[in-house]
C-alpha cells in the first residue's frame, strides 16, 4: 500500500515536494552544463545547450505534478463513477442493500438519540455533576422521600452540602382566569431551591424569607407558560393572578429550559407543610443538595448516614431501622424501568443491525461471486491488486453511504415516533434533539464497515488465482469459500432472529400476564377523576375531607350512578403517600413499621368491590371522626402480626393516639399493576389532617362514562365551583395508561422480530437461490437420468433446512446465557411456557421452510434440457 | 520505425532498476549510464526519465535520498529497496520470455 500512502502524502506536502522537483531539475542541468563545458563549449553556449537539451523545465515540473497527484484523485473518481455504473445495472440489489443499511442503521441512531438525551446527556444546570438527591431507605428497603423535621435536621447537620432544599414532587395547581379552573403542573419547593439547582430567573427575583413562610401569596412562573396562558404580559410582575382560589403575586419568571423536578413543571410556590406534614414519621418532601466542589458521593453517603444513625437513636417510633441513600440528581429523576427498557430496544436494535450487515456483505458476496470472470478478465488485463480492492472498496463506500444518508433520515423520523409513542412516560423529551455528533459517529463506523467489507470481498477472490477465476465461472461451481462464508452469515442470521423471537415471545407473555394481573378490585364499569380543590378555601384537612364526604354522596344520587366514593390516592395512578406506623406492645426498635396512608369516604371498599377478608368495614362513628378506627391491608397483616390476629391490635400514625385496627382488606395493587402490593392503611376521611387538596373520585355505574361526565361535574361545580376536575378515565384506561411503556416496548419488540424474520428469511432465500442455480446442471443430469422433482427437491431443501437447523441450535444454545438477563427487562417474569416456545419454533420453521422450498422448487421445474444446451 | 531508439513501453522501468541495482545514482548519472551501456543506441529524454523515477519512487521500488555528488554537487540519489530488487527479478524473467517470444516470431515469418 505504500503507494496509495506516499500520494495521500504528496497532496498534503505539495509545496516541499514542488521544491523537491525544482532543485532535481536545477541540478540536471547543472550537470548536463559541465558535460558541454567539458567538451570545450562556452560557458554561455553549454547553458543554452543545456536548456535545449533538457526541455522546459516548467512544463516538466507541471507534468510532474500531474503524475503525482492527479493520478490517485483521478482514480477516486473513476472508482466512483465505475462503482454507480455498477450498482445502476443492477438498482434491485443497490436498493435492497441501501434499504437494509438505512432500517439497521437508522433503527439504531434512533433509539441511540433518545438514550443520550434521556440517560447519558447531564441535566440542563450548572455542574449538574454536583447535585444530588438524598432519600430515605426504611427498613423494609423502601426509598422514600424525607420527612419535614428529618429534612430540616439533614440540612442543618451535614457537612457536605453547600446548599439544600426540599420540594414537593408533582404538585397541581388550580390556576382560575376566567372559564373552568385548570389543573396546572409545579411544585412547592423551599427558598433555596433555586440556588441550590443553579437557576436565575430571567425576570423578577426568588421568593424571600418572609415570602418563603407564606402558602399561597407568591407565584413563580416559566417563562413559556407566561407567554402562552398570560399573553406574555409585559406588567406581569406588577399583577397577582388567581392559584388555588387566591389572588398571588407573580414575582419571578423562570426561562422556559428550567424543567425541574417534571418537564411539565410551570409553576413554583413557596413549600410551607402544615398539620400532619410536620410530623417525623410522614414523608413527602424530597430533598435535593449541591455538593461542595470535590466531594464525591460516598462521602456524602458516609456523612448523612451518621445523621441518620442520630435521628434513629432519637427517634425510633418514626426513623427506626432508617438509613440515606444519595444519588445523583439525573438518575434520580429518571425512572430506572425507562432505563432497563431503553437499553434493551437498544441491543435488540443492535442484533437487527448487525443481521442487516450480515446481509448485505451476503449480498455483496453473492455478487462478488456473479463477478468472479470479469475480475479475473481485469486482472489478467494488467489491473493491479491494489486497484481492484479499491473498486470493491469504492463500491461498499456508495452503497453504505446512500445508506447512512437514507439512515439519519429514517433514524430522525424514528425519534419523533417514539416520543410520540412514549408521549408522558418519556422524561426529558424537550431536550431531546438531532445528534450531529452522533450522525458523524454513525457515518465514521460506517465507512470504516464499508472499507472493512470491500477489503474482505477482494481479499476473498485473491487466494486464487485468475486463470481458475476465470475457468471456473463457465462451470458456475462458484467460489465455495464465498458460499461457506455466506452459509455461516445465514446461520448468524437465522440465530439471530431465534433469539429476538424468543425474547419477544417472552416478553410478549409477560404482558399478557401483566394485562390479567389481579388487580385486587373490579375495574369494569368503573369511572374515576381527579378533583383539585382551591386550597385557599380548603385550609385543613377535615374541610378537604367534608368535600369528598359531602360530593361522593351527592353524585350517589345522580341518576344511572351505582355508587360514589372517594379516596387521597387513586390505586394504579397515583401513589408517593406514607410513612411510619407505629404497632402497640413491641420493643421500641421493632415496632415502627412503613405503610401507604389512605384515606377514604364510606363507601369506598363498594364502590371498588375490595372484599374485607376479616373484620368489618367503618361504622358511622368512625367514618365521623368520633372513633378511632384503621383497616389494614393483607401484605400489612402478614408483615407486622404475621400469624397473630390484628383484629383490635393498636397501631399509631402521625400523633401519638392508639388506632384499633378493625379490618384486613384484601391486597391492591398500588403503583402500578406490576409492583408488588405495599403495606397499606386504610383510614376514614374525616381523620385527615394534611393540607394536600388533590384527591380521586370512583363511580360504578353501567352506563358509558360519556352520558355521566356532565352530571358528575355539576354536581362538583354546584358544591365548589372553584374546583378542577381532570384525568377523566374509566378504570380500564387507568390500567392501560400504567401499562403503556410496556405496551410501547413489547409493540416494538414485535416489529424488531417480524423484521428479524424477514431479513434471515432473505439471507437464506437468497443463498437457496444461489446454489441451486450453481447446482442446475447437475440437477438437470440427475432429472435427465430419472431423479424425480421430489428428490430433486429434497437433495436442494436438505442443504438449506440444514442451516435452518444450525441457526435454530445456535440460537437456543446462545438462549441459555441471556435469558437470566432478559428477566432483568420483561414486566412480569413468567416461566418458560412450552406453548410459546414451540410457537417460536413453529413460526421460524415455516419462514425457514418457505425461503428453502421456494427457490428449490423453481430450481427443479427448470427446464433441463434448456439448462443442458447452454452448457 | 521512424524512431529506433523508442523504447518499448515498460522496458524503462526494467532499465533503471537494472542499473540501480548496481549502485545509488543521480537521475543525470542514470541517462548517462543507460546511454553509454546501450553502446549510445538508448537515448533517454530527461520528460521520460523523471516521470519514470516517480513512478518506481510510489511503487516503493525505489527510494530516494539528498547527497552530495563526486562533483561536489547536491544531488537527489536513487537506490534499489528490496521490493525493488524482488520486482526486477520478476521484471526480468517478464522481458526475457517477452523478448525470446517476439525474437522467435520475428525470426520464423
Amino acid at each position: 500500500m505504500p503507494s496509495f500512502f506516499t500520494r495521500i502524502w504528496n497532496v498534503l506536502r505539495w509545496g516541499r515536494l514542488d521544491d523537491d522537483v525544482r532543485e532535481e531539475v536545477e541540478t540536471h542541468l547543472a550537470l548536463i552544463e559541465e558535460e558541454e563545458r567539458a567538451n570545450g563549449i562556452a560557458s554561455a553556449e553549454a547553458r543554452r545547450n543545456a536548456r535545449l537539451r533538457f526541455g522546459n523545465p516548467a512544463v516538466y515540473r507541471e507534468q510532474m505534478r500531474e503524475a503525482n497527484r492527479a493520478i490517485w484523485l483521478d482514480n477516486l473518481w473513476q472508482d466512483l463513477r465505475f462503482a454507480s455504473r455498477q450498482l445502476l445495472r443492477n438498482p434491485g440489489f443497490a436498493l435492497g442493500a441501501v434499504l437494509l443499511l438505512a432500517l439497521g442503521i437508522g433503527v439504531n441512531a434512533a433509539i441511540f438519540t433518545i438514550i443520550r438525551s434521556v440517560v447519558l446527556r447531564p441535566l440542563a444546570l450548572p455542574e449538574s455533576d454536583r447535585l444530588v438527591s438524598v432519600l430515605q431507605r426504611t427498613k423494609g428497603g423502601f426509598e422514600t422521600p424525607q420527612s419535614w423535621p428529618d429534612l430540616l435536621d439533614l440540612r442543618e447537620g451535614n457537612h457536605v452540602f453547600e446548599s439544600t432544599a426540599g420540594f414537593q414532587q408533582d404538585t397541581t395547581f388550580i390556576f382560575s382566569s376566567g372559564g373552568e379552573a385548570l389543573n396546572i403542573k409545579g411544585s412547592r419547593v423551599t427558598r433555596d431551591y433555586f440556588a441550590t439547582l443553579g437557576v436565575q430567573p430571567i425576570a423578577g427575583r426568588v421568593f424571600d424569607a418572609a415570602e418563603g413562610e407564606g402558602r399561597n401569596r407568591v407565584a413563580m412562573l416559566r417563562e413559556d407558560f407566561w407567554k402562552t396562558a398570560l399573553g406574555a404580559d409585559p406588567a406581569i410582575l406588577q399583577k397577582n393572578i388567581l392559584i388555588n382560589g387566591q389572588s398571588t403575586a407573580v414575582i419571578g419568571i423562570l426561562p422556559a429550559a428550567f424543567r425541574f423536578p417534571s418537564t411539565d413543571s410551570v409553576i413554583w410556590m413557596p413549600l410551607v407543610p402544615v398539620g400532619m406534614e410536620r410530623n417525623r414519621g410522614f414523608h413527602a418532601f424530597s430533598m435535593l443538595g449541591r455538593l461542595k466542589p470535590g466531594v464525591t458521593l460516598t462521602q456524602a453517603q458516609a456523612d448523612l448516614e451518621i445523621i441518620m444513625s442520630r435521628l434513629a437513636r432519637e427517634y425510633p417510633d418514626q426513623n427506626g431501622g432508617h438509613t440515606a441513600k444519595v444519588v445523583r440528581l439525573q438518575d434520580w429523576s429518571l425512572d430506572e424501568h425507562i432505563r432497563d427498557r431503553l437499553v434493551f430496544l437498544q441491543i435488540a436494535a443492535l442484533a437487527l443491525f448487525l443481521m442487516a450487515c450480515a446481509n448485505v456483505s451476503s449480498l455483496l458476496l453473492a455478487r462478488y461471486s456473479a463477478r468472479r470472470a470479469e475480475f479475473g478478465v481485469r486482472m489478467a488485463l494488467g489491473a493491479s491488486r491494489m486497484r481492484q480492492m479499491r473498486q470493491h472498496v469504492a463500491e461498499s463506500l456508495l452503497l453504505t453511504g446512500l445508506g447512512c444518508m437514507a439512515a439519519v433520515g429514517l433514524a430522525w423520523g424514528g425519534v419523533r415516533f417514539l416520543i410520540w409513542l412514549y408521549g408522558d412516560e418519556m422524561p426529558r423529551a424537550s431536550e431531546i434533539s438531532p445528534d450531529w455528533k452522533l450522525v458523524g459517529a454513525v457515518a465514521a463506523v460506517t465507512i470504516g464497515g464499508a472499507v472493512a467489507i470491500g477489503f474482505t470481498t477482494a481479499l476473498h477472490g485473491q487466494a486464487k488465482g485468475l486463470g481458475t477465476s476465470i475457468r471456473e465461472d463457465s462451470r458456475t461451481t462458484a467460489g465455495m469459500k464465498g458460499v461457506l462464508t455466506r452459509k455461516s452469515l445465514v446461520v448468524f442470521q437465522i440465530a439471530c432472529a431465534v433469539l429476538l423471537l424468543a425474547a419477544t415471545g417472552e416478553t410478549l407473555q409477560s404482558f399478557r400476564a401483566l394485562l390479567q394481573v389481579d388487580l385486587g378490585f373490579d375495574r369494569r364499569h368503573l369511572i374515576t377523576m381527579r378533583v383539585n380543590l382551591p386550597s385557599a378555601k380548603y385550609r385543613q384537612g377535615a374541610e378537604i375531607a367534608g368535600f369528598f364526604e359531602k360530593t361522593a354522596t351527592d353524585m350517589s344520587a345522580l341518576p344511572g350512578v351505582g355508587k360514589a366514593a372517594a379516596i387521597n390516592m387513586l390505586p394504579i395512578a397515583e401513589w408517593g403517600f406514607n410513612g411510619s406506623v407505629n404497632v402497640e406492645g413491641l420493643p421500641p426498635l421493632d415496632r415502627a413499621f412503613f405503610a401507604e396512608y389512605r384515606w377514604i369516604t364510606s363507601d369506598y371498599f363498594s364502590v371498588m368491590a375490595i372484599p374485607l377478608l376479616r373484620g368489618r368495614i367503618f361504622l358511622p362513628e368512625e367514618m365521623s371522626g368520633k372513633n378511632k378506627a384503621a383497616i389494614v391491608n393483607e401484605t400489612m397483616a402478614r408483615k407486622v402480626w404475621g400469624e397473630k390476629d390484628p383484629l383490635g391490635a393498636h397501631i399509631s400514625m402521625f400523633s401519638p393516639e392508639w388506632i384499633t385496627v378493625v379490618g384486613i382488606a384484601r391486597d391492591v395493587r398500588q403503583t402500578s399493576v406490576s409492583a408488588a402490593p405495599s403495606p397499606e392503611v386504610y383510614m376514614p376521611a374525616k381523620s385527615y389532617t394534611g393540607s394536600f387538596p388533590t384527591w380521586s373520585v370512583v363511580i360504578r355505574s353501567a352506563l358509558p362514562a360519556e352520558s355521566l361526565v356532565p352530571g358528575i361535574r355539576r354536581a362538583i361545580h354546584s358544591e365548589e365551583p372553584e374546583a378542577a376536575v381532570d384525568h377523566v378515565k374509566t378504570m380500564d384506561e387507568v390500567v392501560a395508561d400504567s401499562v403503556s411503556a410496556q405496551r410501547i416496548v413489547a409493540t416494538l419488540l414485535l416489529c424488531f422480530a417480524g423484521l428479524a424474520l424477514v431479513l434471515a428469511g432473505l439471507g437464506l432465500y437468497s443463498l437457496v437461490t444461489f446454489t441451486a442455480a450453481a447446482r442446475l446442471p447437475e440437477l438437470a443430469i440427475r432429472g435427465a437420468l430419472g431423479a424425480t422433482p421430489r428428490a430433486l427437491i429434497q437433495l436442494v431443501g436438505r442443504e438449506g433446512m440444514a442451516l435452518v437447523a444450525a441457526g435454530l441450535i445456535t440460537g437456543l444454545v446462545a438462549m441459555i446465557p441471556l435469558r437470566p438477563l432478559l428477566t432483568k427487562y420483561v414486566f412480569e417474569v413468567t416461566p418458560v411456557s412450552l406453548p410459546a416456545f414451540v410457537l417460536v419454533l413453529l413460526v421460524l420453521l415455516a419462514v425457514g421452510g418457505a425461503a428453502v422450498l421456494v427457490p428449490a422448487i423453481r430450481a427443479v421445474r427448470t427446464d433441463p434440457i434448456r439448462v443442458l444446451r447452454q452448457e | 520505425m521512424s524512431k529506433p531508439t523508442d523504447l518499448v513501453q515498460g522496458t524503462l522501468d526494467l532499465l533503471i532498476l537494472t542499473i540501480l541495482a548496481l549502485e545509488p545514482m543521480h537521475g543525470w548519472a542514470i541517462a548517462q549510464r543507460i546511454r553509454q551501456m546501450s553502446g549510445e543506441a538508448l537515448l533517454v529524454g530527461q520528460s521520460a526519465l523523471y516521470p519514470a523515477l516517480h513512478k518506481l519512487e510510489q511503487l516503493a521500488w525505489i527510494e530516494a535520498e539528498w547527497k552530495i555528488s563526486e562533483t561536489n554537487r547536491r544531488a537527489k540519489y536513487y537506490s534499489l529497496t528490496p521490493t525493488g530488487r524482488k520486482a526486477l527479478t520478476e521484471e526480468a524473467a517478464n522481458w526475457e520470455r517477452l523478448s525470446t517470444a517476439i525474437s522467435a516470431i520475428v525470426r520464423a515469418v
